[in-house]
C-alpha cells in the first residue's frame, strides 16, 4: 500500500514535470543605478526565480504577479491590492538546460515579443574565496557578461545551475551577484520549497520571435517615446500641439536618465 | 623581434606547466537508480570535503561529464548533486579516470531561508510614487507632477488618463471630494503639500464589487504631508491692449473628516474658466435621460474659429465654486458642490450664405454683432454609503441658467435686432443601490428628473410677412416657448461570470412626459390666435425593457467578442389640445449589436461590427404647428411620429510593426437607414427657411473609408504620418417642393512631420487638405477646398526657460480673401526664490483682424468672418498660497 502511494506520488510528480512546474522559489533583492552619471539614482526591485528540474523562470515580482493574474481562469477572485504592484523590468526569462537555451519574453506596450539565446553566456572563473550568506556556504566566481565584470557567490549545497537574470552555469545557485562597479546588485532574500508547485504560466506561442537587438530596439523606442508609440497604435490623445511637445520633452528627459541598462553591449 | 618575444613567452609557459602537476581529466556518467541518464547534475572537485572548489562540471543530456583538474595533491574529493537525489561524495585519486555514478533518490528537502523584512516589502509594492522624486523646480501644482508619473496622461481639457483609460476616481486622502470635477484640485493643490501619489490600478471604488467585478480602470489617491493641510495657488496676470486681467485664487483645506476647496476666478483674456468645473464622471446608472439644457430658440451666430479660444473669445468671466465634504461616519460621506458662473461675451462677424435649390440659387449677406450674457448656477448634493455588503449612492443635482442674448444683424437694406431670454431650470435625483444576495449581486438604479424653461425671442422688424401678417410689413415678432419635462427611469439587474463568458441582464421601465406650449405675438403684443402658430403639445414616452449583454474573451486574448441583445417595448403618445387628432406609436424593438476582434499574428489584427438600431422622434421634431426657431427659420412637423431604422456595418484591419516602426490602419464602414419622413425646406428670397416634415418613405446611405500610416526613422529621429479619409453619402430632401437626391463627397488628406533632432529644439509641422463636393443627382453644384498648415517650434535654452513659437495658415478656395496667417510666441521663466512662474505670451502678432472660413452643408455654403482678439501681450505670475 505504501509503495502504491509512493508510486502514485511519483506519477503525479512526473505529470507535474511534464507541465513544467516549479517546485522552488528564490527571491532576490535588486539594487540598481538607473542613471550612470548619478550615484543617487539607485532604485530597488524584488526579483523571483522559480526553479524546476532543468528549467527556471525569472522575473521581477511585479511581473510575476501580473503573469499569474492574467493567466488565472477567473482573475476577478484576486483582491485588487495584490495586483497593485509595478516594475521597471517587464520581461520574464526562461532557462532550459536540456536545450541549453534561454528565452526572454516581454510584452512591450501591446506587442508580445521574445528572443532566444545560448544559455552559456559566461565563462566563469572559480575563485578560492568562501563566505556565508543566510546560512549557506558560498564560493566566489568571477566572469564577464555584456560589458560588465561580475562577482558571483554560489551555494554548492543548492544544486541548481541557476541565478537571477540571465546568470547561470555555476555548480550551485547564485545567491549574490554584482558587477564590479556595484551598479547592479542582486542578493538572495529568500529560498523556499513551494507547497503547491507553480505552473509555467506564460504561453509563449503568441510571442513573436525576434533578435535581441530588435527587442532592445523596440523597448528603447517605446521608452523614448511612449506617446508616439501609443498614437501609432491608433490611440488618439486630442492634445494641443503645445501640450504634446511639453509632455514629449518631459518624457525624453526621463528617458535620458535611464541610460544604464544591465547589458551594455551584446 | 615580436616573433622571438612570443616564442620566449611560450617557452616560459611550457616550463611552468611541466614543473607543476600535469593536468588530469576526470570524466564520468551519471545515472539514476532506474538507469535514467541524469543531465544537469553538478560535479564538484575539491581538495577535500571542506575546502573550496577546484573545478566543476555539469552533466549533459546523456548524463556524461568531463572535468579538467590541475592540482598537486594526491587525492581529490568528488561531489555530485542532483535535485531530488542524495548527494554522491567520494575521495578519488588525482589521475585521469572515468567514473560510473548511480544516484539514489532522496526525499530530503533543501534548507529554506526567508529574510523577514521581505514580506513587508512585497506588501508595500503598490503603485505609490513619492512626489519628491518626481518633482522638479518648475512644478507648482500636483497636476504638474501627476503628468510625469509613468502611465499618466493629462489631456488638454484636464481629464486624467492612466494607460489610456480615463481614471475613475480622484481621491484626496481617500476622500472623493470633487466627484468628476477634479481639475479644481489638480490645477490648484500646491505640490508642496503632497507627500505621495498612489495609483490604484484596477481600482474598484465600490466595496461590494471588489471581489466580484474586475475593474479595468485606475483611480488616483493624493496623500498629503500633514493631517490638517491648508494649501492652494494663486495666479495674477495683466496685459494689453485693451487692459487685460486674469486672476485666480483657490484656497483649500483638508482635515481627517472634512475637506473643502473654494475657488474664485476672473479674466477677460479669452480663458474659458468653465473648464475648471467640468465634470468628468460618467453617470453610474446608465440611464439615457438627463436634465441637459435644451435651446428651442437661438439668435443668429457666426461659427467659431477652429483654434484656441484665447485668440478669439471676447469674454469677461467670473467664476466661484465651493466644494465641501463631511465624513459622517466611517463609511458615510456627505458632499456639497456648488458653483456659479457669470460671463459676458461679445461676438462680431459676418456671413455670406448661398442656398442651392434644384431650380435656383439664393444669396444672403449678414453682418452679425452679438452680446451674450451667461449666468449659471449648478449644484450637487451627494450621499454615499460604501460598505462591504451593500452600496448606496444618492445624488441630487440642480442646474439653473438665466441667460440672455442680444443680436444685431446688418443686411444691405435692413437692420434686424434679436433679443432672446432663455432661462432654464432642471433638477434630478439619481440613486444606485447594490446588495449581495447570497453569492449574487443585485443592482438597482433609479433616475428621476424635472426640467422647465420659458424662453422668448423678439425680432425687430417682423419677419415672414407673407405667412404671419398677410404680406404687410410690421415692426415686431415675438416667439414664446414654455416647456417642461418630467421623467423616471428605473432598472434592476445583475452581472455574472460563467467561465470565459460574462452575462449582465437588466430589466427596467421608464416614462417621460413632456409639455410644449408655444405662441407667436406680433407688434404691440398682438397675439396670433390662428392655431397654425400655436402648439399645446403633450408627449408621453414609455418603455419596458430587457437588456442583455454577453461578452467573451479568449484566454490568450486572440478573440474578443461581445453581443448586446436589448428588447424594448416602446410606446409614444402625442396630443395637442387644439386638435382632435392624436398620434400614437407602439413598437417592440430589437436592437442587436455585435463586435468581434481577432488577433491574426503578432502584428496583424482585424475587427468587425454589425448593428441594428431604431430612432423615434423626439419632441424637438414633433410639434404640429409653426415655431420660430430663429429670426429666419420657421419649422413644424405636422406628420406622423418619425421612425428610423438604421443598419451599420464596419470592418478594420491593423498592422503594427514595432521593429520597423511602421504602423498601418485601414477601415471601412457602411450605414443604411430608412425613414418615414422627409424634410422639406422652402427657402425664401431673403434666406428665410420654412421647414416641414412630410410623410414619405426615404433612405440615406453612407460609405466611409479611412486609412493612416506612420513611420519613425530612428537615424533622423523623425516621425512621418499620413492619414486620409473619404466619405460618400446620399439622401433625399425636399427643396422648394422638388424632391432631390443630394449627394455629398468628402475627401481629406493630412500629414505630420515631428522631429526632435536637437535636445533643445522640437519641431513639428502638420498640413491638411480637404475637399467637399455636393450636388443633386448627376450635377455638382459646389466644391470647397480647405487647407491648413502649421509649424511649431519649441526651444529649451535652459532648464528654467521655455520658448514656443507657432506659425499657422488657413485657407479655402471659396472666399476671395480666404488666406489667414497667424504668428504666436510664448515664453516661460521659473524663479527658484521665491518660487514663481512667469509666463509671457504674445498672441496674434500679425494682428490679423478676422478669421475667414468657409464650410458647406448639403444644399448651402457659408463664408464667414469672425472678429479675432487683436495682437495682445499678457504676462501672468503663478505662485502657491
Amino acid at each position: 500500500m505504501r509503495k502504491f502511494i509512493i508510486a502514485l506520488l511519483l506519477l503525479s510528480l512526473g505529470g507535474l514535470q511534464a507541465q513544467k512546474s516549479y517546485s522552488y522559489k528564490a527571491t532576490y533583492h535588486l539594487n540598481y543605478q538607473g542613471d550612470s552619471t548619478d550615484i543617487n539614482s539607485i532604485k530597488s526591485e524584488t526579483g523571483v526565480l522559480y526553479l524546476g528540474k532543468g528549467y527556471s523562470r525569472f522575473s521581477s515580482l511585479g511581473q510575476a504577479v501580473k503573469d499569474s493574474l492574467e493567466n488565472m481562469e477567473n482573475p476577478v477572485m484576486m483582491r485588487m491590492d495584490e495586483y497593485n504592484r509595478m516594475t521597471d523590468f517587464k520581461y520574464t526569462i526562461f532557462k532550459e538546460y536540456q536545450n541549453n537555451e534561454l528565452i526572454l519574453a516581454e510584452k512591450i506596450f501591446q506587442y508580445e515579443l521574445k528572443y532566444k539565446q545560448d544559455l552559456k553566456i559566461i565563462d566563469w572563473k572559480i575563485q578560492p574565496d568562501n563566505k556565508e550568506i543566510l546560512g549557506f556556504n558560498v564560493q566566489k566566481a568571477t566572469g564577464s557578461f555584456a560589458g560588465r565584470n561580475y562577482v558571483a557567490w554560489f551555494a554548492p549545497e543548492l544544486p541548481f545551475l541557476d541565478g537571477p537574470y540571465k546568470f547561470s552555469g555555476l555548480p550551485g545557485l547564485i545567491l549574490e551577484i554584482s558587477d564590479v562597479r556595484n551598479q547592479y546588485y542582486f542578493s538572495l532574500t529568500g529560498f523556499q520549497e513551494l507547497v503547491d508547485p507553480v505552473g509555467k504560466l506564460l504561453n509563449l506561442d503568441n510571442y513573436k520571435t525576434i533578435s535581441q537587438q530588435e527587442l532592445d530596439q523596440v523597448r528603447d523606442d517605446y521608452s523614448r517615446d511612449p506617446i508616439g508609440t501609443m498614437q501609432k497604435a491608433g490611440i488618439s490623445f486630442g492634445w494641443s500641439a503645445e501640450d504634446e511637445a511639453k509632455a514629449r520633452k518631459e518624457l525624453s528627459e526621463k528617458y535620458k536618465k535611464r541610460n544604464n541598462p544591465i547589458e551594455l553591449q551584446h | 623581434m615580436i616573433y622571438t618575444k612570443q616564442v620566449y613567452f611560450f617557452l616560459i609557459m611550457l616550463f611552468f606547466g611541466l614543473v607543476g602537476h600535469s593536468q588530469i581529466e576526470i570524466s564520468g556518467h551519471i545515472l539514476s537508480d532506474k538507469q535514467e541518464k541524469l543531465g544537469g547534475a553538478t560535479v564538484i572537485i575539491s581538495k577535500d570535503s571542506i575546502s573550496s572548489i577546484l573545478a566543476y562540471g555539469i552533466s549533459d543530456v546523456n548524463g556524461t561529464f568531463k572535468i579538467a583538474v590541475k592540482n598537486e595533491s594526491d587525492l581529490l574529493f568528488l561531489k555530485i548533486s542532483y535535485l531530488g537525489y542524495n548527494t554522491f561524495e567520494k575521495t578519488i585519486q588525482n589521475k585521469t579516470q572515468t567514473l560510473e555514478v548511480k544516484l539514489s533518490p532522496s526525499s530530503e528537502s533543501l534548507k529554506e531561508v526567508l529574510v523577514k523584512s521581505e514580506i513587508l516589502q512585497q506588501r508595500g509594492d503598490t503603485l505609490s510614487f513619492s512626489v519628491a522624486a518626481f518633482k522638479n523646480k518648475n512644478d507648482r501644482v500636483i497636476g504638474d507632477v501627476l503628468k510625469k508619473l509613468p502611465g499618466i496622461d493629462i489631456r488638454p481639457d484636464g481629464q486624467i488618463y492612466y494607460q489610456n483609460e480615463p481614471i475613475q476616481k480622484y481621491y484626496i486622502e481617500g476622500l472623493d471630494l470633487l466627484e468628476g470635477r477634479y481639475n479644481l484640485a489638480n490645477n490648484n493643490l500646491s505640490v508642496e503639500a503632497v507627500s505621495k501619489v498612489e495609483i490604484l490600478e484596477n481600482h474598484q471604488p465600490i466595496k461590494v464589487l471588489d471581489s466580484l467585478e474586475f475593474s479595468e480602470r485606475a483611480s488616483i489617491n493624493i496623500k498629503l504631508k500633514n493631517d490638517v493641510t491648508f494649501s492652494g495657488t494663486a495666479t495674477i496676470g495683466m496685459g494689453a491692449t485693451p487692459l487685460l486681467w486674469e486672476t485666480k485664487v483657490t484656497p483649500m483645506v483638508f482635515a481627517k473628516n472634512r475637506q473643502a476647496i473654494v475657488s474664485y476666478q476672473s479674466n477677460n483674456t479669452g480663458n474659458d474658466a468653465s473648464g475648471e468645473i467640468r465634470n468628468f464622471s460618467t453617470s453610474s446608472t446608465g440611464s439615457d435621460f438627463d436634465i441637459e439644457k435644451s435651446d428651442w430658440l437661438t439668435i443668429q451666430n457666426v461659427s467659431e474659429p477652429p483654434f484656441s479660444a484665447q485668440r478669439w473669445l471676447d469674454n469677461n468671466v467670473h467664476l466661484g465654486s465651493i466644494n465641501s465634504l463631511q465624513r459622517i461616519n466611517e463609511n458615510l460621506d456627505l458632499k456639497v458642490n456648488i458653483s456659479y458662473l457669470n460671463d459676458y461675451q461679445q461676438q462680431d462677424g459676418s456671413t455670406q450664405t448661398r442656398y442651392f435649390t434644384p431650380t435656383d440659387t439664393i444669396d444672403l449677406k449678414e453682418q452679425t454683432g452679438n452680446d451674450i450674457f451667461i449666468s449659471r448656477l449648478e449644484g450637487e448634493v451627494t450621499l454615499e454609503n460604501n460598505v462591504d455588503k451593500n452600496y448606496l449612492k444618492n445624488q441630487l443635482e440642480f442646474n439653473g441658467y438665466w441667460n440672455t442674448q442680444r443680436g444685431l444683424i446688418d443686411r444691405p437694406n435692413t437692420q434686424i435686432s434679436q433679443q432672446l431670454n432663455n432661462p432654464f431650470f432642471g433638477i434630478r435625483n439619481e440613486l444606485r443601490l447594490l446588495r449581495t444576495l447570497g453569492k449574487q449581486l443585485i443592482s438597482f438604479n433609479s433616475n428621476t428628473g424635472f426640467t422647465q424653461s420659458n424662453q422668448d425671442l423678439r425680432v425687430q422688424p417682423g419677419q415672414f410677412e407673407a405667412v404671419l401678417n398677410n404680406n404687410v410689413p410690421y415692426t415686431e415678432l415675438q416667439q414664446l416657448v414654455s416647456t417642461s419635462k418630467i421623467y423616471t427611469d428605473n432598472s434592476a439587474g445583475f452581472t455574472k461570470a460563467l467561465g470565459k463568458f460574462t452575462i449582465s441582464p437588466k430589466f427596467g421601465f421608464s416614462i417621460q412626459n413632456q409639455q410644449l406650449d408655444t405662441d407667436i405675438f406680433l407688434e404691440n403684443g398682438e397675439e396670433i390666435s390662428n392655431t397654425d402658430f400655436k402648439n399645446r403639445t403633450q408627449f408621453v414616452q414609455s418603455s419596458v425593457y430587457f437588456k442583455n449583454f454577453i461578452s467573451y474573451k479568449s484566454k490568450d486574448e486572440t478573440w474578443n467578442l461581445s453581443l448586446n441583445i436589448p428588447f424594448e417595448f416602446k410606446s409614444f403618445q402625442l396630443e395637442d389640445k387644439n386638435f382632435e387628432e392624436t398620434r400614437a406609436l407602439n413598437r417592440l424593438v430589437f436592437e442587436p449589436y455585435f463586435y468581434a476582434r481577432k488577433k491574426l499574428s503578432a502584428f496583424w489584427e482585424v475587427n468587425a461590427s454589425a448593428e441594428l438600431s431604431y430612432n423615434f422622434g423626439e419632441l424637438e421634431q414633433l410639434y404640429f404647428r409653426y415655431l420660430l426657431n430663429s429670426y429666419r427659420n420657421l419649422s413644424r412637423y405636422d406628420a406622423p411620429i418619425s421612425e428610423e431604422m438604421r443598419q451599420n456595418y464596419s470592418g478594420g484591419l491593423n498592422y503594427r510593426n514595432p521593429l520597423k516602426q511602421l504602423f498601418l490602419a485601414a477601415s471601412y464602414s457602411y450605414s443604411f437607414s430608412e425613414n418615414n419622413l422627409v424634410y422639406s425646406s422652402t427657402i425664401g428670397a431673403n434666406g428665410t427657411t420654412i421647414l416641414d416634415a412630410v410623410a414619405q418613405e426615404n433612405s440615406y446611405d453612407t460609405h466611409n473609408f479611412s486609412a493612416n500610416t506612420s513611420k519613425y526613422f530612428r537615424k533622423l529621429k523623425t516621425t512621418f504620418k499620413l492619414n486620409t479619409s473619404y466619405k460618400l453619402s446620399k439622401r433625399q430632401q425636399l427643396l422648394n417642393t422638388v424632391l432631390a437626391e443630394v449627394n455629398t463627397q468628402n475627401f481629406n488628406i493630412g500629414g505630420t512631420i515631428e522631429a526632435d533632432i536637437l535636445s533643445w529644439l522640437i519641431t513639428s509641422y502638420s498640413g491638411n487638405f480637404s475637399t467637399y463636393r455636393s450636388g443633386f443627382e448627376n450635377s455638382d453644384f459646389q466644391q470647397i477646398e480647405n487647407q491648413q498648415h502649421s509649424l511649431d517650434l519649441y526651444f529649451y535654452p535652459k532648464d528654467n526657460q521655455y520658448l514656443s513659437s507657432s506659425i499657422e495658415y488657413y485657407g479655402n478656395t471659396l472666399s476671395e480673401n480666404g488666406d489667414n496667417y497667424f504668428l504666436n510666441l510664448g515664453y516661460q521663466l521659473t524663479f527658484k526664490k521665491p518660487k514663481m512662474d512667469l509666463n509671457i505670451s504674445w498672441r496674434n502678432i500679425l494682428n490679423t483682424e478676422s478669421f475667414i472660413n468657409a464650410y458647406t452643408n448639403q444644399y448651402y455654403y457659408v463664408q464667414s468672418s469672425y472678429r479675432l482678439r487683436p495682437a495682445q501681450v499678457i504676462a501672468t505670475l503663478k505662485f502657491s498660497l
